[in-house]
């Protein structure tokens, strides 16, 4: 592959009902380079992608590859030009129940095999040892694909990608369930196709990873290009990008001030999960305090956090909510004994698909809009919703719009101002601000800081280090399932948390 | 950009289609029928008939319709509905128990009966078209039990050697026919559709449907609302089988079981009419009447009763294929 492609997109613009999601956008992209896209949530970078892998066959504008007109109307037009995508939710990509091997020789299953009617496992087993040794991928290969890791399973679609001979790889946020060491593994393979030739387009919510394997990015605001195939150099900071995302100076100074520590809300003593994902917790947390866990992922936050809230059924140890001790089996019982939980993964668990978003924000405290017999009285209810979305600044037309219309972090929003007018005195937040933008980010900081200045006590969960150090009083290192140190956050370092997170310890 | 105008209207087309085909098939096929056969089917007589047919189809479909808003499965009510003609036609004449108690005591049955669908699929987690489609058949099965294997008929003794030991109540006969018939109806419906709509507990079970893992994190008891659709459904088979029984006046072996398709048919259908896209009252309420007319027509077009069935395949595939249209472009 040594002749370079070029792919030119111009004038690219993408309606849906009601919304320009694309407006006149340009996009280049050479084989051989990476290059980055940026733009806060909702700001076309998804759209953008899927014109280029022909999903979105509704596009106007034109595509050239080498100068040559194409239309991208389908996959399988994309596909022919080496255009291939790596979700970020890979799961859909594979299939769990088959081997690595098969997952990796699937076009060969589906398409290679011709009029055979019996496969060639040796051929399959071979090809795909060699791909992923080429790749520098080390994975048993007759491993079923529901026992890896996010991170191997990305693997398996990059490797099966390059099978494909893809000239144009398209990483859609693929760092962000992965673990700091699985990214630099992930880099050192893009690294090694770009030496190969392939161009790739890498998207990503976190900002420095963009100059360890970019070269030059595309921002885009609100579905047009703000800056195109800008060098990223070594002095442009993070901050000038934040600004040309969100077209307005970016402070990074949080106002904590206002809040009042009170008593301890909620205390776990040798708290220990059934089958020990989580042992021996041991935490406090007062109200108006905001109390940080860290840890990479894997480490058991999520665990936790589902531990605190009943999710995980019945827990060993003691758990003291207010004074009084609880015993919780079921979040149901959970949000009695004044907890709320704003779970980690927001499509699977935290909101209703097909459901408008009045009726996500009242799920949780519905019996405050119900008069007798339950029934709804859908003027309160959506009244309340209004004022919601004005105060957790929700961008969406009207209440009656169906949530799926929502940007992540619209979503994310809807998720918790759905607890904001509960009488929960303990907000767990799992991981609230992954993969929602910079400006999203700070209003849910906001948000969080805001509930504690009404006394609510604060849990939040992160594998971001910056993030728990900007936010928090006091902060839980998790590390395989344990507490493995508390800090004062005043007193800790990003690097002091990473080591604690990593399973390691000061020596004195 | 003409293009672009042609697939915008191809896409309001399907839209309006998925929304409103199955209520424009109803008239489409009522006119038809009505032109091609003048003096049997357009008559006040037969649209009586219609619709007291359609009346035990929607009664019993409004359990299913129920069952479907949060994702529930059950197969086995039709067998159900067999069982409820059965108890309640028996507890009268085999055991003299007055008509409001008889039955009070079949609906408690026939929850009873859903329970245990609820706590196979919900404790035992065996998948709940299994559970279902195996308490189908055990239904059916411990039906034909009671009955001797034969027909039940309030004027003779029982196979298994039952006395009669009470006249029917002129009033249990009364349920089956007009008006009780359809009030029993409407007020099925009326209920199911107000509960879905208008209270708390609608609103969660259709989220129960949607996003279970969500809606578990949100502090709503799945277990008790999937539960809670299983015994509803048992109480509207109870009520469809007593209806069976009142309009024909025998229990026939597996009477029924024909009922599970159309129900199912009709929810199916319902679900797409006006764009709803959740499981409706009223939607079933309109499917089950386009399968009774459709059914109602090619009888009296002479078609043997049982090619009718092809048709009434043919209907809920098409239903399915419209709502299809609907959401393909979301």
């Amino acid at each position: 592959m040594t002749e370079t492609t070029k792919i030119e997109m111009r004038d690219i613009c993408v309606e849906f009902p009601g919304v320009k999601a694309l407006q006149d956008v340009d996009f280049t992209i050479e084989s051989g380079h990476v290059t980055a896209l940026v733009g806060a949530n909702g700001a076309g970078k998804s759209t953008l992608m899927k014109v280029l892998s022909g999903v979105y066959s509704h596009y106007t504008g034109q595509i050239r590859v080498n100068g040559q007109d194409v239309e991208l109307r389908n996959p399988n037009a994309a596909k022919d030009l080496g255009v291939e995508t790596v979700y970020q939710e890979v799961d859909t990509a594979l299939v769990s129940t088959l081997t690595v091997a098969e997952n990796i020789m699937m076009d060969y299953l589906v398409r290679g095999i011709g009029k055979k009617q019996f496969i060639n496992r040796k051929h399959i087993r071979q090809t795909s040892q060699e791909i992923l040794k080429q790749l520098g991928i080390e994975i048993p290969i007759n491993q079923i694909i529901a026992k890896l890791s996010m991170a191997q399973k990305q693997m398996v679609v990059i490797a099966r990608a390059v099978l494909r001979r893809c000239k144009f790889l398209i990483l859609d946020e693929p760092t962000a369930p992965l673990s700091s060491a699985e990214t630099e593994k992930l880099f050192e393979i893009v690294r090694k196709l770009q030496s190969e030739g392939v161009g790739v387009i890498f998207i990503s919510h976190r900002l420095n990873e963009l100059f360890e394997i970019c070269e030059t990015m595309t921002v885009l605001r609100d579905g047009r290009i703000i800056e195109a195939n800008k060098p990223l150099t070594k002095d442009l900071t993070t901050n000038a990008i934040v600004e040309l995302m969100l077209g307005r100076a970016f402070n990074e100074a949080l106002d904590r001030s206002g809040r009042t520590i009170g008593e301890v809300i909620l205390r776990a003593d040798g708290l220990t999960e059934k089958t020990g994902l989580v042992q021996d917790i041991r935490m406090e947390v007062r109200a108006g305090e905001i109390v940080g866990i860290s840890g990479l992922v894997g480490a058991g936050k999520t665990e936790l956090c589902k531990t605190l809230y009943g999710a995980m059924g019945e827990a060993n140890g003691t758990l003291e909510i207010n004074g009084r001790p609880v015993k919780l089996k079921s979040p149901l019982q959970a949000v009695k004994a004044g907890l709320a939980l704003i779970p980690e993964e927001r499509r699977k668990e935290g909101i209703i698909i097909g459901e408008s978003v009045a009726n996500n924000l009242s799920m949780a405290t519905i019996d405050k809009y119900t008069r007798l017999f339950s029934f709804v009285d859908r003027k309160q209810e959506v009244e309340a919703a209004k004022k919601k979305i004005a105060d957790v600044k929700i961008k969406t037309p009207t209440p009656y719009q169906s949530i799926e219309y929502l940007s992540g972090g619209n979503q994310q929003k809807v998720t918790i101002g759905k607890w904001l007018d509960s009488d929960a005195s303990v907000y767990i937040f799992d991981e609230p601000t992954k993969g929602i933008d910079v400006g999203a980010k700070q209003d849910v900081y906001k948000l969080i800081i805001e509930l504690a200045r009404n006394g609510k006590a604060v849990i939040y969960s992160s594998s971001e280090q910056s993030e728990i150090l900007q936010l928090t009083d006091r902060v839980y290192v998790m590390y395989g399932g344990k507490i493995q140190k508390e800090f004062k956050t005043a007193d800790v370092t990003e690097e002091q948390l990473l080591l604690y997170s990593t399973g390691g310890e000061l020596v004195k | 950009m003409n293009q672009l105008l042609s697939k915008t209207n191809r896409r309001k087309l399907s839209h309006f289609l998925s929304a409103w085909g199955a209520v424009i098939s109803m008239i489409v096929a009522f006119v038809i029928f009505s032109i091609l056969q003048p003096s049997f089917f357009f008559t006040l007589n037969n649209v009586e008939n219609i619709l007291r047919a359609a009346s035990i189809t929607v009664v019993i479909a409004m359990g299913t319709t129920f069952a479907f808003s949060c994702n529930v499965f059950d197969l086995s009510v039709g067998a159900l509905a067999t069982l409820g003609a059965a108890f309640s036609l028996t507890f009268m004449v085999w055991y003299g128990i007055p008509l409001p108690l008889a039955i009070l005591l079949t609906v408690v049955c026939c929850m009873a009966f859903g329970a245990i669908n609820a706590i196979l699929v919900l404790k035992f987690k065996i998948p709940a078209i299994l559970t279902t489609l195996a308490m189908q058949f055990i239904m059916s099965g411990l039906a034909l039990t009671y009955s001797g294997g034969s027909v039940i008929n309030p004027n003779r003794p029982g196979a298994n050697g039952q006395e009669i030991v009470m006249e029917v109540p002129e009033l249990f006969w009364k349920l089956g026919k007009a008006p009780w018939i359809y009030i029993i109806m409407l007020a099925s419906v009326a209920v199911v559709a107000i509960f879905q709509n208008y209270t708390k507990h609608g609103r969660y079970l259709y989220m129960v449907g949607a996003n279970p893992e969500a809606a578990k994190l949100a502090g709503i008891n799945v277990t008790a609302y999937r539960t809670l659709a299983f015994v509803v459904t048992g109480v509207f088979a109870a009520l469809g089988g007593v209806l069976i029984v009142a309009r024909a006046g025998t229990v026939a072996a597996n009477a029924g079981g024909s009922y599970l398709m159309p129900a199912m048919a009709a929810v199916n259908i319902g679900i797409a009419v006006a764009g709803v896209g959740k499981p409706n009252a009223i939607g079933t309420l309109i499917g089950a009447l386009l399968i009774q007319v459709v059914e109602n027509g090619l009888f009296m077009l002479s078609v043997p009763y049982y090619s009718i069935d092809i048709a009434k395949g043919l209907i809920l595939i098409l239903a399915l294929l419209l709502s299809n249209l609907g959401a393909e472009d979301k």
